[in-house]
């Protein structure tokens, strides 16, 4: 018989070390303590296992006794026990997994519930006027990312051009609850912002991007649906719930992460808003047609002003299936909505 | 017949004394010693660290059971080191139960913070997520205590933290709240009164820890702690943690045995303002370092979007590792120096009749810190 190794042999029931030579003797574990005149033990390989503990060794136990023997190394044939398993023969590893799945399972459904079912419900409960206070708590941090590289103000927009601008809006969206406001911001980033209770802000960039005033009517109607079906505020909500796990992970870097993600819409809530676009504009006799070509202008700016090893940044993965989905032939005309003045004022804005 | 039956019992009548059989002996008996695996455990905490972003934070239960497992290692008594039994997976679970129980508070905690505006709700609202925190707070420190105790050994006979969490909760909220009416003068005194409330049900194998520390005998250091805060930006509060921890060992007692440790009272203080120095230094490399990578960008893309992706990376980057390095710091500079100078320094004073001690009966559990893990109770 091969002796294997020697260690340090403790009963689990004294506080008593003694030692121990360990052999192989056929399926089982032969332990010889030292000084002992009995039998030595014999533990069956399957109802043990090996694990390490670092600083301390390595350590055979058996599964239904509180003993066990602490050696510097591994026998060569110890085995793995490595695998789920293999340490599921002990009553602790099995209660273990059993808790793991069941917890994992229990978070997955929350977490289900605080991204989804939660944010549906709680968004209908809340009052307009709350929720234009919590939009307007976002404009900084969104101003902080448009002001990025030293631009970020607020354009300064004549009377007769913010007049404009609310007539096209109000009739995109008759009968609304929300009082609307619209600020034009100088940035090289072309996107338009919704934010939570009317909102919205455009960039110089986006009006620099676009090749027609429809466009930018388009655009206007692609936005208030975003505030008429309440995206942001769903998508604070949900950022709230993020922002819970997150920083109890990250601590508050996750929370500041979580509420950025609250100026992000999801795939759905920009499917929304492009179908909800095409209705408004409609409705109210502007030309749907203009929001495919917008989508398209905007695509080819961000990708545009993307160094060529970050181009794939800009690539939108739905947005062939968005431009698909806003399609539309058709020879009617329509008003343009924006006048061609202002049109010309809204593109020399911030340039002075 | 059963395994058991081929374990031949044994009582040798051991004492973990100089003279077994002799009289009771006051005084030093035999000096705790310590095993050098400061090189494994400073690679862990440094590798660890860095590895804590690109894994969401997920690898501290693989570093915590690592370092922990180095850590216990380090002592040895008697001949026989302390082992340390946790795994990774138990830390995880508990992790994942506590965020079952914590996300809908939290949740519904924010939901109030943000959608409801009225004055008395919010009030109501701070009110109640304060005791809820602190309770949990109470809750989570015996949690981690009961874990770390079940989790260790030596020679094979476990710790074990006894007690009731809930009322560890409760004895935290009315600590806390008397301790905030004293103008946190009370607080030595309510400090003392909690680790009576812990130590004195804590366990090795079947035999009790005991601790009679009095707060009477901190309020004098605890003054001049306070009265030194601002002038010392709030260092004396680490001269005042050494001068606890000595108080603490001093008072603990298992059967006659003691566990004073000589290490300096400054000892603390110097570890805190060591590490201040190197985070305030290397903090203000990490901004410089910073402003010269933006002054570039601006050079070389000076508009446009590519700005603006690099200038956030350029700012992300440096932060993140400057957040991974002081992590690291502060298990180079603080944690693992105090704790090994704190068990170097260590000696064993009176007498422990080994072989009256016999197993823990007390479950051990199989989940780790759970909430304690949550709300980052417990410096590793």
């Amino acid at each position: 018989m091969e002796q294997l190794l020697t260690g340090r042999y403790f009963d689990g029931r004294t506080a008593q070390g003694r030692a121990v030579r360990l052999a192989e003797d056929g399926i089982c574990w032969r332990l010889e303590l030292e000084g002992q005149e009995a039998e030595p033990l014999l533990w069956p390989r399957t109802e043990c296992r090996w694990r390490t503990i670092a600083g301390s060794g390595h350590v055979l136990e058996h599964h239904d006794d509180a003993a066990y023997a602490l050696f510097d190394r591994r026998p060569p044939r110890a085995g793995r026990t490595r695998r789920l398993f293999a340490r599921a023969s002990f009553a602790d590893s099995r209660r273990l997994i059993r808790l793991g799945v069941a917890s994992a399972l229990a978070l997955a459904g929350l977490l289900a519930l605080v991204h989804s079912a939660l944010p549906a419900l709680i968004r209908r409960t809340v009052p307009v006027d709350t929720e234009a206070a919590l939009g307007e708590q976002l404009l900084p941090q969104l101003v902080i990312v448009l002001g990025i590289g030293g631009h970020g103000r607020a354009c300064p927009m004549e009377g007769r051009l913010t007049a404009n601008l609310t007539a096209v809006v109000n009739r995109l969206v008759l009968g609304t609850r929300y009082h609307y406001q619209i600020d034009v911001y100088d940035s090289p980033i072309a996107n338009a912002f919704a934010l939570p209770g009317g909102h919205i802000v455009l960039t110089t960039g986006l009006i620099a991007a676009l090749g027609s005033a429809p466009e930018l009517v388009a655009v206007l109607a692609h936005e208030v649906t975003h505030v008429e079906k309440r995206h942001g505020l769903t998508s604070m909500i949900q950022a709230s719930g993020d922002g819970a796990l997150l920083s109890a992970v990250f601590g508050n870097a996750g929370s500041f992460a979580a509420q950025l993600g609250a100026l992000n819409y999801s795939r759905q809530h920009e499917r929304e808003a492009d179908a909800g676009a095409l209705e408004r504009l409609e409705r109210a006799g502007y030309d749907p047609g203009a929001l495919n070509p917008a989508l398209a202008h905007l695509a080819a700016a961000s990708r545009m002003s993307l160094p060529p090893g970050l181009a794939f940044l800009s690539t939108h993965p739905d947005l062939e299936e968005r431009l698909q989905a806003t399609k539309r032939d058709g020879e009617t005309s329509y008003p343009p909505g924006i006048g061609n003045v202002s049109w010309q004022l809204l593109r020399a804005l911030c340039k002075s | 017949m059963s395994d058991n039956d081929h374990l031949s019992p044994i009582h040798p009548g051991s004492v973990l004394a100089v003279q077994p059989e002799g009289p009771r002996v006051d005084g030093p008996l035999k000096r705790v010693l310590t095993r050098d695996h400061s090189g494994q455990i400073y690679r862990t905490a440094f590798w660890g660290s860095f590895l804590l972003f690109p894994t969401l934070g997920f690898y501290q239960f693989w570093q915590k059971t690592r370092l922990r497992s180095l850590i216990w290692s380090s002592v040895e008594l008697d001949g026989d080191a302390f082992e340390y039994t946790g795994r990774p997976m138990e830390l995880l679970i508990g992790f994942m139960v506590a965020m079952v129980i914590l996300v809908p508070l939290a949740a519904l905690n924010q939901y109030v913070a943000v959608f409801i505006s009225d004055s008395l709700v919010q009030t109501i609202r701070s009110v109640v997520a304060a005791l809820v925190l602190g309770w949990l707070y109470g809750f989570a420190l015996l949690s981690h205590r009961r874990y770390l105790a079940s989790r260790t050994r030596w020679r094979g006979i476990r710790f074990s933290q006894r007690g009731s969490r809930v009322q560890s909760g409760f004895l935290v909220v009315t600590y806390g709240f008397l301790s905030v009416l004293s103008l946190g003068i009370a607080a030595p005194y309510l400090d003392m009164a909690y680790q009576r409330f812990v130590w004195n049900d804590t366990w090795f194998g079947d035999e009790r820890f005991t601790f009679q520390g009095q707060g009477k005998a901190l309020i004098g250091p605890w003054l001049a702690c306070l009265l030194l805060a601002i002038p010392s930006l709030g260092l004396s509060l680490f001269y005042y943690s050494g001068v606890r921890l000595r108080y603490l060992l001093d008072e603990i007692r298992l059967g006659d045995m003691r566990f004073p440790s000589a290490f300096s009272k400054w000892m603390l203080f110097k570890a805190a303002f060591f590490f201040a120095l190197v985070a305030i230094f290397s903090g203000v490399l990490v901004i410089a370092m910073i402003g010269v990578l933006l002054g570039l960008n601006s050079t070389v893309v000076p508009t446009g979007m590519a700005n603006i992706i690099l200038n956030v990376i350029l700012v992300t980057l440096p932060v993140v590792f400057y957040l991974s390095f002081l992590r690291f710091c502060l298990f180079r500079f603080m944690v693992v120096p105090v704790l090994i100078e704190t068990v170097r320094k260590g000696t064993l004073e009176g007498m422990l009749d080994l072989s009256s001690i016999g197993q823990s009966q007390f479950s051990t559990g199989y989940v780790g810190e759970g909430v304690a893990s949550a709300l980052d109770v417990g410096a590793f």
